[in-house]
Parts: C-alpha cells; sequence; structure tokens
C-alpha cells in the first residue's frame, strides 16, 4: 500500500459533523479509507477496496481524557477508533450500511446532550471572545483617534476594518451554528414553537447586531457638514468629517489665507493651499485649535482645502 | 432529593432506567449493553456514545459511583441516590402498566 495515500482539504463548520461523516462514508465507499485528519482540515486517506463503513463522530472531553477507558467503549460495541482532531473522536464500523444508520447514540437525549457539549466546547469560547475582544476592538479603534502620532491615522483605520471583518465573520459563523443547531434539534426533537422561538430568537439578536455595527460605521465614516459663506470668506461647521471640503479662489501677490479653527473635537484636520495644477504651497496635518496663516506669493487660481478624518468642529477661513 | 435530580431524570431515558438496573450489582458499560441486549431480545442495542455521555453525567450527579477499572472497563455501581430515582422511576412505570392494564 505504500505511496497509495492521498490527502484531501475540506472545511466542515463547528456543527457540521453530520455532513463530515457522510462524507467520510463515501469515500469509503470509493475505495478511500479514512486515517486521520490534520489542522486545519487536511483528510488523510489510504486506497483500499471499495466497500461499505459508517463514520460516526462524538465530542466529548472527558472521553479524550479517559481515553483508554472511552475508546474500549467504542471498541467493544463494534467501532473502530481512528482518531481525535479539535475535540471530535472519530469512529467506523465496517461493514453494510443498512436502511438504519448505525449509530454511536441510541436515544434523542444522548444526542442533544452531544449538540450541548459542542455548543459548551466550542461556540461559548467564540462568544467570549466576540464580546470581550473582537466588538471591544472594533469599537476602540473606530472611535479612537491618535492625535500627533504620525501615521496612528491609517493603522486605526487598518486595525477597525480588521475587527469589522472579524465581527462579520464571527455573526456568519454564528448564523451558519444556529440554522445547524436548528436542523438538529428539530430533526431530535421533532418541530416545536419552542425551539422555533429559540432559534428565532438568536437571528433577531445577530440581526440586531448587524444593523448595530453598520449603523455605528456610517456614523463614524459619514461627513455631514455645513458651509457659510461671508464677506470675508467662508465657515465650515463641522459634525463630522471623513471627506474634502474644497474652494477655489483667484488670489494675488500679497493676499493671506487665514485659518482659524474654533472649535475642535476629536479626530484629525488637514489643511492646505494649493495653485491649480502645482504642488501644495501650504499645507498643515492634524492640526488642533488655532490660527494658520498663508501668504500668497503670486498672482493665480488656488484650491482651499480642507479634509479631515472622523473630525468635529469649527474652521473659519478669511482671505485678507 | 434536589429539584435539579427530578428534573433531569424523572422521568428518565430508557438508557437510563436499564443503567440504574443493571447497576443494583457492580457492572461495567460494556456489561450493561449484554444485558440489556439479552433482558430485550436483542431488541435494544445500547450504544457506546450513549453509555459513555450517560454512566460519566450520572456518576456527577451522584446516581453511580466508581468503584474499580478492570482491562480498561469502568465498573461502577448504584448509590443511595440511584436507588432512590430508581425507585421512584419504577413506581411511575407500574402505575403506567396497571393503567393500561385496566383500560384495555
Amino acid at each position: 500500500m505504500m505511496g497509495n495515500g492521498k490527502t484531501v482539504f475540506k472545511f466542515f463548520t463547528i456543527p457540521q459533523y453530520r455532513q463530515e461523516e457522510d462524507y467520510l462514508s463515501a469515500m469509503n465507499e470509493k475505495g478511500w479509507r479514512f486515517t486521520g485528519v490534520t489542522f486545519p482540515g487536511f483528510y488523510h486517506f489510504e486506497k483500499s477496496e471499495p466497500e461499505q463503513a459508517a463514520y460516526r463522530l462524538d465530542y466529548n472531553r472527558e472521553g479524550i481524557r479517559d481515553k483508554d477507558e472511552y475508546v474500549q467503549m467504542f471498541t467493544d460495541c463494534g467501532w473502530e477508533y481512528i482518531c481525535d482532531f479539535v475535540g471530535y473522536s472519530y469512529f467506523r464500523k465496517q461493514g453494510a450500511v443498512g436502511e438504519e444508520r448505525e449509530e454511536i447514540f441510541c436515544d434523542d437525549a444522548s444526542r442533544l446532550d452531544m449538540m450541548k457539549r459542542v455548543f459548551r466546547g466550542k461556540i461559548i469560547p467564540l462568544i467570549i471572545l466576540f464580546v470581550s475582544v473582537i466588538i471591544p476592538q472594533m469599537f476602540m479603534n473606530t472611535v479612537g483617534n491618535s492625535v500627533g502620532i504620525k501615521g496612528w491615522g491609517i493603522v486605526r483605520d487598518i486595525l477597525s476594518f480588521t475587527f469589522l471583518g472579524l465581527a462579520i465573520l464571527y455573526l456568519v459563523i454564528f448564523s451558519v451554528t444556529a440554522v445547524q443547531f436548528y436542523k438538529y434539534e428539530k430533526l431530535v426533537s421533532g418541530d416545536s414553537s419552542g425551539i422555533r422561538l429559540k432559534y428565532v430568537s438568536v437571528f433577531a439578536l445577530i440581526g440586531v447586531m448587524i444593523a448595530g455595527i453598520g449603523l455605528f460605521f456610517w456614523l463614524s465614516y459619514r461627513s455631514s457638514y455645513e458651509v457659510t459663506e461671508n464677506a470675508a470668506g467662508y465657515v465650515v461647521k463641522i459634525e463630522k468629517l471623513n471627506t474634502s471640503i474644497v474652494k477655489e479662489y483667484d488670489l494675488k501677490k500679497g493676499d493671506a489665507v487665514r485659518f482659524h479653527i474654533a472649535e475642535f473635537e476629536r479626530g484629525h484636520l488637514y489643511l492646505s493651499v494649493t495653485e491649480i495644477g502645482k504642488e501644495p504651497v501650504f499645507y498643515s496635518d492634524s492640526c488642533n485649535f488655532g490660527y494658520y496663516t498663508y501668504e500668497i506669493q503670486n498672482d493665480g487660481r488656488f484650491r482651499i482645502e480642507i479634509s479631515g478624518k472622523k473630525a468635529t468642529g469649527i474652521v473659519e477661513v478669511t482671505i485678507e | 432529593m434536589d429539584a435539579h435530580i427530578k428534573k433531569v431524570y424523572v422521568p428518565m431515558t430508557e438508557t437510563g432506567f436499564y443503567i440504574l438496573l443493571c447497576l443494583k450489582e457492580p457492572n461495567h458499560g460494556y456489561g450493561i449493553v449484554q444485558m440489556v441486549k439479552e433482558m430485550t431480545e436483542g431488541d435494544i442495542v445500547l450504544a457506546p456514545g450513549t453509555m459513555y455521555g450517560s454512566l460519566s453525567k450520572m456518576e456527577k450527579d451522584g446516581l453511580i459511583r466508581f468503584v474499580r477499572e478492570e482491562e480498561k472497563r469502568k465498573i461502577y455501581s448504584i448509590t443511595e441516590l440511584g436507588s432512590e430515582v430508581l425507585n421512584l422511576e419504577m413506581k411511575r412505570i407500574e402505575r403506567l402498566y396497571r393503567n393500561m392494564k385496566e383500560m384495555r
């Protein structure tokens, strides 16, 4: 049998153990005997006679701890122990898979108990991580600003969107898990309004979280401001700025462009003056309260730009 | 008997009932499987995942206790609490049986 092996990468989500069992049985029937699985999901097979075999997964941490006694129980009942992988134990029973599924569980209570063990062992840690790390990190990196530390703004943005991605991934995992558990529970104990209510609540909660996260990101990355023109220039009242406010003026040598940051609450503000088609002649990074003045050196048409990142405040622009 | 035990074990599953019934004499999991198979003429074959899960749960809840290990098989026997629960179940099933007889 040397060299007669193959490895297949296959991904099953945490609660998809039934699909995994069916997959392994199907492979066995095609002449590929399952020999083990390694992280993160490489299934190893060896060439064998095509024959029928039932594969079953159990999730029992206690069993893995007292492995000898655990495996003995299954061996006595005619199940061959194959391996452990991330808390699951894999068993096989060779021979015809009859009309009735060969089962390692003989009643519904124990099938539900296995689901509960999977939930406690795999899903609860994810929920804890989600609530205590992912959400707070996403929140802090999205709201947070780091005035004065150059380059931090972009790091914050990357972190904020990374944690947004992770949060979405987790919510997808939770949804898939809920759908899968609903299917199992329905299969085991029949459809009932109690079960339906439980899962409807779970989905409602997931929906509310998605809406909340969406709203939170929209509030953080939107732009809302008001520009008021006056005789000397204009005033920009910023509720939230994540874009650029550009105005063009014909200016002469000796004119002065004066910015006054009258109010500044959070975020970053960037001010610049640029002659059309040229490099900026004035640029100010991460401004704070105060006056910033630039005297025009030559006649021409200039762009005056106020841009921001999660910024809130009031800027007055005066042309003198 | 506290409320938790009553809630979980009264009424109990067929598997649970047979485990307690068989553990009046010390026995291991597979021994119970064989006894039940004999008693029911092969109708009930208890499965290993169910057996392992039920035995460890019952041990934790104090219905049975670990006696010793023999050739990698854990031998258990019923406790005082286990007998109490079993008696409750037996009374319930007896009543069920009586009523069934009367109505037939």
